[in-house]
């Protein structure tokens, strides 16, 4: 290589490490900070021992348990995601809580609305208003 | 070295090269395939062959780089710079590969033009975090592909050697552009340690192996300048046994780059350019009688500078004398071609 060239060379790596060091580092300062997510998570209460009756379709299969001292609560045990966006629960047309699209979600029922069976349990699609499935419960 | 314009001077070393290179990418492919697959089962085949090809091919471009100061700093280096224009001529293709897979998936949906595209997708040029690196990755591939298609001797010999490597050292800032390329891009989108050691220790090795090379170079021409004369104009080099059989000693004097080269028991001297790209004559070595450039083997004769018909190339050459063992140059050239008498060693 001629020494002009190895001149240029010299030149080129010389102010090019500068530049080139320079650039990979405000490259890594701009990185973007990561955010950090928390998870939420729906906190599910815990079964209660008795399973007064259950109801089974493609999508669930659903128990009402019961308990004599806790009370009583709906169970959701979700098999196959629906295809609505949302499903809403209304247990006696009263609103329980929104359905997930998969796991197991259960939904305490206050004493007052199982003051006489056979009680009923309707899913909602909200947007269109119309009822998406209709279960009866007869413990 | 040709009397014709061939597409590629097939030989033994080439081929050897040349499959060994293959082998490398091909294991290198699989290899990057598999893990992808097994961390990313669901990933599609053009993000694949997307990424696969831009990791290889700046990981060639990276270690294409590193082979010039490497071989000056170590002459065992130098069979990789010997078929070096096959692994550029390579890495454009894998560049090209990558480069047209990103704008069919990226750029070809669209109601423009894919090109326009490119440029016109993401417009944020002042900001760093948000720049359109596409742009940095198509200018890279645009002087790869100039390179690429220059790269036959047959360009070399009608663009004049000095304007082909002022054009191929464009390299240097292709590489500037694809290390921005990688760290504005899939390091701004993925924030990996893995990606940004990668490319930060790739940068620190290419500039610390060129600015070694260019420190131990310029050392080298310091300690040239300074011998002392002796009459006639002749400058003390070396004791001939220092010069290893075979091999030259470099030495620049009053502007003259020269190889002198011992062999058979004499020293001589030729001036250290080959006439092909411009290559260190000296640091390659005397084969079948005849100086062989390191970095394309042109030849030349040692005691008249010329190639062996029928070649024509030809070379300076200089006066040498040995005094008590020690060897002396006069950097008077003679023309390209010149006989002189060789300095006989005494045993």
């Amino acid at each position: 290589m001629v020494p002009e060239l190895r001149k240029r060379h010299r030149f080129i790596w010389q102010i090019g490490s500068v530049l080139l060091c320079l650039g990979f580092a405000a490259a890594v300062w701009v990185l973007p900070q990561s955010v950090t997510q928390t998870k939420l998570f729906q906190k599910i209460d815990p079964p209660l021992p008795r399973i007064l009756d259950t109801q089974e379709s493609e999508e669930f299969t659903i128990n009402l348990r019961g308990d004599s001292t806790k009370g009583t609560q709906l169970e959701f045990i979700i098999k196959k995601p629906l295809e609505q966006p949302v499903a809403q629960l209304y247990w006696q047309y009263i609103f329980i809580g929104v359905l997930g699209s998969k796991g197991v979600q259960r939904f305490p029922i206050s004493g007052t609305r199982l003051a006489k069976a056979p009680y009923f349990l309707q899913i909602v699609n909200p947007f269109e208003k119309t009822g998406i499935q209709k279960f009866n419960f007869n413990p | 070295m040709s009397v014709n314009y061939t597409t590629v001077q097939w030989n033994r070393q080439k081929r050897r090269y040349d499959r060994i290179m293959l082998g490398i990418m091909a294991l290198y492919l699989l290899t990057f395939s598999f893990l992808q697959l097994f961390f990313h089962p669901l990933i599609s085949p053009e993000t694949l062959i997307i990424r696969a090809t831009g990791t290889l091919a700046f990981i060639m471009l990276q270690f294409i780089l590193c082979i010039g100061p490497m071989a000056r700093l170590d002459h065992r280096f130098l069979p990789l710079l010997y078929n070096r224009r096959h692994l550029g001529v390579t890495t454009f293709l894998i560049g090209a590969v990558h480069g047209v897979f990103n704008i069919i998936q990226f750029h070809s949906l669209g109601y423009v033009d894919p090109i326009f595209s490119v440029f016109a997708s993401n417009t944020h040029y002042t900001s760093l975090q948000d720049f359109p690196f596409q742009t940095l990755g198509f200018f890279a591939l645009l002087i790869l592909f100039l390179m690429a298609a220059t790269s036959h001797d047959f360009w070399l010999k009608n663009l004049s050697p000095r304007w082909w490597k002022s054009l191929h050292m464009l390299v240097y800032l292709a590489y500037g552009l694809l290390v921005f390329h990688v760290m504005l891009g899939v390091v701004q989108l993925e924030q990996s340690p893995a990606w940004i050691g990668f490319v930060g220790l790739g940068l620190l090795t290419l500039v610390s192996l060129h600015l070694m090379a260019a420190g131990v170079e310029k050392k080298r021409l310091e300690e040239q300048m300074d011998k002392p004369t002796v009459g006639e104009g002749f400058y003390e080099v070396c004791p001939a046994e220092d010069i290893p059989e075979n091999r030259a000693k470099m030495v620049y004097l009053d502007g003259q780059n020269i190889a002198v080269f011992r062999y058979e028991g004499k020293v001589s001297a030729v001036n250290n350019i080959c006439r092909h790209q411009h290559g260190p004559i000296g640091e390659g070595k005397i084969v079948d009688g005849c100086i062989t450039c390191p970095w394309h083997g042109y030849q030349y004769l040692p005691n008249n500078g010329q190639s062996p018909p029928p070649f024509t190339e030809k070379l300076e050459t200089y006066d040498v004398k040995i005094v008590d063992g020690m060897v002396w140059v006069n950097p008077q050239p003679y023309p390209e071609g010149t006989e002189r008498p060789a300095a006989i060693i005494q045993a």
